[in-house]
């Protein structure tokens, strides 16, 4: 009966309309595609929704028994931690560049700031499609306010159309504030990523839930040899490799992804640096493809 | 009480100031303690503090930016004479008038604790010597009707004139005892005498020579004023009245085609403290509700100042408002523009500004940063980090913009510690990448690896003499891309080669500088 599929189609926009019914919400759904189809379509939106946050979790496997030592040499911070996570820091480069492929825009990186600790690199960054140029720095002090002041910043950033990403290194964060955020980027526009660091215990239900449309979790993966480039040899580090754990999207389902950051290369007549996204080949026996595939005979 | 307040000079305690009680009893600055003493067994003595002095002063003189912008300490270093000079020059009518502004002054000044006297006149000297010497009828304050400074200064004393105390002994003792006397003179001879300083002072006070007053800041041009009739203390209506002065100011700004850099908020209170809140933009903006969001973000963060009042009333009392300045500290020309039909604000440069301008007040604008290249091999000197606020309208320009500059075929993290951490590795010798290193207390066993890069050091910089091996980057580093067993990757180097040069002892040592992605 196709006026079954009718009724559930024009409830899904009602219900749509009364989601996003702030001052100034865009009428028309835009999405960050990742040109990876799989990961595109199996996305309600077609991609990461723009004009609305999403959570990047740090899935990175610590040994917090053996790191109580030394504890006072490093810039350890009580609250953040060490900090680092290349892994999340590549995933959102990554997306900050595919956004600026398609709308040259700022993007505002909003961190605590803790004396000593490491800070955003251009030129790594740019590997990722992420023009530094575009970068502005946030340091928030890390001090009783952080959580709350960062939250201001990302709000205000959000709220400005001609930013085109917000992405900010926050470990807590509730219910109330998530809707705040995701308010503001219904009224920009733009994209929001929370950065937060890795869960004190892996379950994945003890993180409290937030109104961020999706949740995702980016954990590194050993490399492998490049399967297009089979005359490396195997011990080199392979392309950045990471699994993508989609644990929440509202109105989809979560699912799992291994990816790849592929490089192409700098293009110097556009001046940009091209790469992308590529879901990693299952293991499996297969024919080397047509293109590696060298004839001998007699 | 007779009080006095001495310090160490010239080998002996000597008196810096007195009070009237102490002048009565004949005590003078400059006398030795122990001379005090004698004269006077009942006196209190207090140490000098000439920079607390100056201190208060500074407040004062700053306070006093409610009268006038030309307000500024004087004299601190006549000892004991010290004040303010004010210059009121088109201010009075504000007040009603002279009388009723020197009582308003007074007034508030009175209910601070000090005791003042004024003297207000044509002439800077002449002012001076009226609060200082007058005979006041029954206030305080002597007012010299224009023109009649030589009248009025005739009477007084020659101290009058803001001479040395040296010079004044010597004309003392000349029988020159009045201003009259003084006047009376030959010019030529007073100054083959004296030098010039007497003749000059008695121009200055006469009016025959100008004597412009030194303001503690430059009289800034783009400055308005609001002061309200009864102190205010809810916030809404003191941020009605900034936004009014804001509108205010950008009409003003408009006609003069400029725009605002830097802005600073006064809020005078009740008792006598003045907050100031700075806010800075990054390209000249004339629009209120910018200045105005900007203003009120710090607004409402400004501590809650130390009070000495006894209950929560008098303390909120202490905290009203009574009278709110703002003034354009910086400006620059700014050209009408020309907004699109639709009033779309897409990609428009201007908001991005505004909000590097609001982040920039909040947090400071060292920690709000674009990124530069810098032109070196080290990878710490890659990157350059500057306040975003500082940026010229031509360096966020897309012309400008070459995304080529950071392009680099070598592997380089996204993340860089911003110190280089050393780590304890394991790596076979001379040249191989460790088997596994220990990182923040975490082992990581390396699975795969690429390396090395040799990055040189800049010996430009930093000449590779025996002397400075301690330099932080002093040595050739070679640098690995490692990958652990679980897949995270980073960026390690060994600071220094194997050479026979080298003290076996002390081998090379390993750094983790960065994490990739």
């Amino acid at each position: 009966m196709p006026a079954e599929a009718d009724i559930l189609q024009r409830l899904r926009g009602r219900i749509a309309a009364i989601e996003r019914s702030g001052n100034g919400v865009r009428a028309n759904e835009a999405a960050l595609p990742f040109d990876v189809s799989e990961i595109d379509s199996h996305l309600p939106w077609g991609g990461l929704a723009t004009g609305a946050v999403h959570e990047i979790l740090d899935g990175d496997v610590r040994n917090p028994t053996k790191a109580t030592k030394n504890k006072t040499k490093y810039p350890i911070h009580p609250k953040f931690g060490d900090g680092i996570n290349g892994a999340v820091t590549a995933f959102a480069a990554g997306l900050a560049g595919r956004a600026q492929s398609h709308r040259a825009a700022p993007v505002i990186w909003i961190a605590p700031r803790i004396p000593g600790r490491e800070s955003l690199y251009g030129p790594g960054l740019q590997k990722f499609g992420l023009d530094p140029s575009y970068l502005i720095a946030v340091r928030v002090p890390s001090d009783s306010d952080f959580t709350a002041t960062a939250l201001w910043a990302m709000e205000e950033a959000l709220r400005v159309p001609a930013v085109g990403m917000v992405c900010a290194e926050v470990e807590e964060m509730d219910l109330t504030a998530s809707r705040r955020l995701q308010l503001a980027a219904e009224i920009g526009g733009g994209l929001g990523l929370l950065l937060r660091p890795a869960p004190r215990s892996s379950a994945e239900n003890s993180i409290p839930p937030t109104a961020c449309i999706s949740r995702w979790r980016i954990s590194s993966l050993p490399g492998a040899p490049a399967a297009d480039a089979p005359w490396l040899p195997a011990r080199l580090p392979g392309r950045p490799r990471w699994q993508a754990e989609l644990l929440r999207a509202r109105g989809g389902r979560p699912k799992t992804w291994q990816l790849e950051w592929k490089d192409d290369g700098h293009n110097i007549s556009t001046g940009r640096t091209t790469g992308g996204f590529t879901l990693v080949p299952p293991l499996r026996d297969r024919p080397l493809p047509q293109e590696h595939r060298r004839a001998c005979t007699a | 009480m007779p009080l006095v307040l001495a310090a160490p000079k010239g080998g002996a305690i000597r008196l810096a100031a007195v009070n009237l009680r102490a002048q009565k009893a004949g005590l003078f600055p400059g006398q030795t303690l122990a001379d005090a003493r004698v004269l006077s067994s009942e006196i209190s003595v207090c140490d000098h503090d000439p920079g607390g002095d100056a201190t208060a002063l500074d407040t004062l003189a700053s306070w006093c930016g409610r009268y006038t912008p030309w307000a500024a300490p004087s004299g601190l270093e006549s000892g004991g004479a010290a004040g303010l000079w004010l210059d009121v020059s088109g201010c009075a009518h504000l007040f009603g008038g002279e009388t009723p502004m020197l009582d308003d002054l007074t007034g508030r000044l009175a209910r601070e604790g000090y005791t003042t006297r004024v003297g207000l006149s044509d002439t800077t000297g002449a002012a001076w010597a009226a609060a200082r010497f007058g005979v006041p009828a029954k206030s305080m304050t002597i007012i010299m009707p224009p023109g009649e400074q030589r009248q009025a200064l005739a009477a007084l004393p020659i101290a009058a004139l803001r001479l040395p105390y040296k010079t004044l002994d010597a004309l003392e003792r000349l029988g020159l005892h009045n201003i009259a006397d003084l006047a009376a003179l030959p010019r030529a001879g007073l100054a083959r005498r004296f030098g010039e300083l007497p003749a000059r002072r008695l121009d200055q006070a006469f009016g025959e020579i100008d004597e412009p007053i030194s303001p503690r800041a430059p009289a800034p041009v783009w400055r308005l004023r609001t002061a309200f009739p009864e102190a205010l203390g809810h916030e809404e209506g003191i941020s009605a009245a900034v936004r009014n002065l804001a509108e205010a100011l950008c009409n003003r700004l408009a006609r003069a085609e400029r725009g605002v850099r830097r802005l600073e908020l006064c809020l005078y209170r009740a008792a006598g403290r003045v907050d100031t809140i700075e806010a800075g933009t990054s390209r000249a903006s004339r629009d209120p509700d910018h200045l105005v969001r900007l203003l009120e973000e710090q607004l409402d963060r400004l501590p809650e100042p130390p009070t000495s009042a006894p209950d929560a009333l008098s303390a909120a009392a202490e905290g009203m408002v009574e009278t709110i300045t703002l003034t354009a500290t910086g400006s620059e020309p700014l050209q009408m523009t020309q907004t699109t039909l639709s009033g779309s604000r897409d990609n428009d440069p201007a908001a991005i500004e505004q909000l590097v301008d609001l982040l920039s007040g909040r947090f400071g604008p060292d920690n709000v940063l674009r990124f530069a290249v810098h032109e070196s091999h080290l990878p710490e000197r890659v990157q350059t980090s500057m306040p975003a606020l500082a940026n010229t309208p031509e360096q966020t320009g897309k012309q400008a913009r070459k995304p080529d500059v950071w392009q680099t075929p070598l592997p380089r993290p996204p993340r860089l510690l911003t110190r280089p951490e050393p780590v304890e590795a394991v790596a076979p010798v001379p040249d191989d990448p460790p088997v596994m290193f220990r990182w923040r207390g975490e082992l990581h066993r390396i699975t795969r690896a690429e390396g090395p890069e040799r990055i040189a050091p800049e010996w430009w910089r930093a000449p590779n003499s025996a002397g400075t091996r301690n330099l932080p980057d002093a040595d050739t580093r070679d640098y690995y891309r490692v990958e652990d067993d679980y897949g995270r990757r980073f960026w390690l180097y060994r600071d220094g080669l194997y050479d026979h040069s080298r003290d076996p002892n002390d081998p090379p040592k390993w750094y983790l500088h960065g994490v990739f992605g």
